[in-house]
This record gives C-alpha cells, sequence and structure tokens, in this order.
C-alpha cells in the first residue's frame, strides 16, 4: 500500500483537531513515519499547552464576584423574561393556587345550585 | 444542573443559580485568559469583570436562539481580552521578560517546569488573532469545536484551518524560544 502527501495531510489535521482517527487513518499512522513523528510532536504540543495553561483561581474568587453582583441592579429583562421571572414567583403560585381554588368552589357551588334548581322544579 | 436552567434561574434574579455558573466557569475562564493576560491580578480582574458583565447582560442571552451559555461566557471574556490588550498593549503583549533580558535561546535542559510554561505562555500570547483564539478555546474542555466556532463567528472549517495553522506557527515561536522541537 502506497503512502500519499494527502493521506499524510488529511491524518496529520485530523491530529491537530484532536478529532478522532478513522480506522484508515490510524492505520496510515502505524506505517508512516512522517505522520508518527508529527504525531509525537503534536503529542509533546499538547501537553505543554495544558500544562501552561494550568491557572489557578484564586481563593474567595466566587465571592468576590457574587459580593460584586449583590451591588449590581437585577438584570434587564425583556417582557417574556419578564413573564418567566414572575411566573416562577412565590407571588404567582400563591396566585395561582387561589385562581384554582377559586375557580373550584365556583363550580362546586353551581353545581350544587343546579342541583338545588332542579330539585324544585321536580317538586 | 444544565445551564439553560440555571441561567433561566440568574434572569428570575436567583444569585444562586448565577454562583453554580461562576463556579463552573470559573477555571476555563482563568485558564483562557492566562494566554492573554501576564499576572494573576489582571486576569482575576478581568475574569471578575467577564463575570459582571455577563451578570448585567444575562436578561439578553437567550438560548432559544441556540447559542449556549458557554459560548456567550467566553465571547465576552476575549472582547474584554482583547480591548485590554490594545489599551495595554506594550506591557501585555510585549515579548517575554526571560527571553527579552537574555536574546540567547535558552537550551532544552536548563529550562525548569515553570519557565517553561512562561515560555509556552509568552508564546501563546505572541500568536497573533485569529490563530490565538482559536488555539488556546480549542484546549478548554468544556467547549466543543461548534462552540469554538460560535465564539468566534465562523465556520466549523474555519476553526479547524485557524486551529492546524495556529498549531504549526505556536511549534515555531516555541521552537525560537526554547530550541525545543515541539
Amino acid at each position: 500500500m502506497t503512502t500519499t502527501k494527502s493521506d499524510c495531510a488529511e491524518v496529520q489535521a485530523a491530529i491537530a483537531w484532536a478529532t478522532p482517527l478513522t480506522d484508515t487513518q490510524q492505520e496510515h499512522l502505524h506505517r508512516c513515519p512522517l505522520c508518527r513523528a508529527d504525531h509525537a510532536r503534536m503529542l509533546r504540543l499538547d501537553a505543554a499547552m495544558d500544562s501552561a495553561l494550568q491557572q489557578d483561581v484564586p481563593s474567595g474568587f466566587s465571592e468576590r464576584v457574587m459580593t460584586a453582583v449583590a451591588n449590581e441592579p437585577l438584570p434587564q429583562l425583556s417582557t417574556a423574561q419578564r413573564l418567566v421571572r414572575f411566573g416562577s414567583s412565590d407571588l404567582a403560585q400563591i396566585l395561582l393556587v387561589l385562581a384554582a381554588s377559586a375557580v373550584g368552589i365556583g363550580n362546586i357551588l353551581r353545581f350544587v345550585v343546579v342541583l338545588f334548581l332542579t330539585q324544585m322544579a321536580v317538586n | 444542573m444544565h445551564d439553560n436552567f440555571l441561567v433561566e434561574r440568574a434572569q428570575a434574579g436567583d444569585s444562586d443559580a448565577f454562583r453554580m455558573l461562576v463556579l463552573r466557569y470559573q477555571h476555563p475562564l482563568f485558564k483562557f485568559l492566562s494566554a492573554y493576560l501576564k499576572g494573576q491580578a489582571g486576569i482575576e480582574d478581568l475574569a471578575q469583570e467577564t463575570f459582571l458583565r455577563a451578570y448585567r447582560h444575562i436578561g439578553r442571552y437567550d438560548q432559544t436562539r441556540g447559542a449556549r451559555f458557554s459560548t456567550w461566557l467566553f465571547t465576552i471574556a476575549k472582547r474584554l481580552a482583547l480591548n485590554e490588550l490594545a489599551r495595554n498593549r506594550p506591557e501585555v503583549a510585549g515579548p517575554n521578560v526571560e527571553t527579552a533580558s537574555d536574546p540567547a535561546p535558552l537550551a532544552a535542559e536548563t529550562i525548569d517546569q515553570q519557565q517553561r510554561r512562561e515560555c509556552v505562555r509568552a508564546a501563546v500570547r505572541q500568536l497573533k488573532e485569529p490563530y490565538r483564539a482559536a488555539i488556546v478555546l480549542s484546549y478548554l474542555k468544556e467547549l466543543s469545536l461548534e462552540d469554538v466556532a460560535a465564539i468566534e463567528e465562523c465556520s466549523v472549517g474555519t476553526i479547524k484551518s485557524r486551529i492546524f495553522r495556529g498549531k504549526q506557527l505556536l511549534r515555531c515561536v516555541l521552537q525560537e524560544f526554547t530550541e525545543v522541537n515541539l
């Protein structure tokens, strides 16, 4: 089986993108010394980058952010988002329960009244 | 808990939900900003400003448009970092201190881990946009190639070519700095 430049380019690009290699690409990597060398260099680069990008988060950082957030006004919302906010508030849930209760009581009263009127009419 | 749920709660004024988002993204955000700025204090200031801006404008974030919270957050961070670089170019984007004081390349065996790490960071800072952003974002495990493309406002194909080219450039810069063949 021959190795072409386009095979190498394809494999080296996949290695650079860190995407999984296909079986054909794995096979190519196994038998192509150029691509194996590139792969080894890329692994070293990845390790160096992973190490270089290690940046500790200072202790108490999230608390400092939240202290600053507490001094901010509430987020500005669109009308739709205001409705969502109102819908998820305790007041909205209480109002919903009261409204449901009122409808339920109303239905029971209506049933009783209809029953009573029907009874009167029969008598 | 899913980001979207936390964002909805944060939009509804739930600060605990926003705190969870801060805890979830503080580490990758620090990693990302370390590729742009030198010094812990500067990175912390910018990370805090990123979260504050996100909080102030979280009402504008609309998850129904398909963008993920992470891509929105890193877009804010990148803009702030680039503004900071533009404002303070000589200090943050200049050559790294080791190479400035000693123009001769450092021999591989004399570079300890800390110096090596700083060399790599300096090399990354020397990369030009858009290669720097594409490379650094691609090393954040929290982001997929699609996320990186969304942050960079380009196609996944374009991001792939920037990563490929950027890594080649990074190898060249590192080789100059350290004489280490990466």
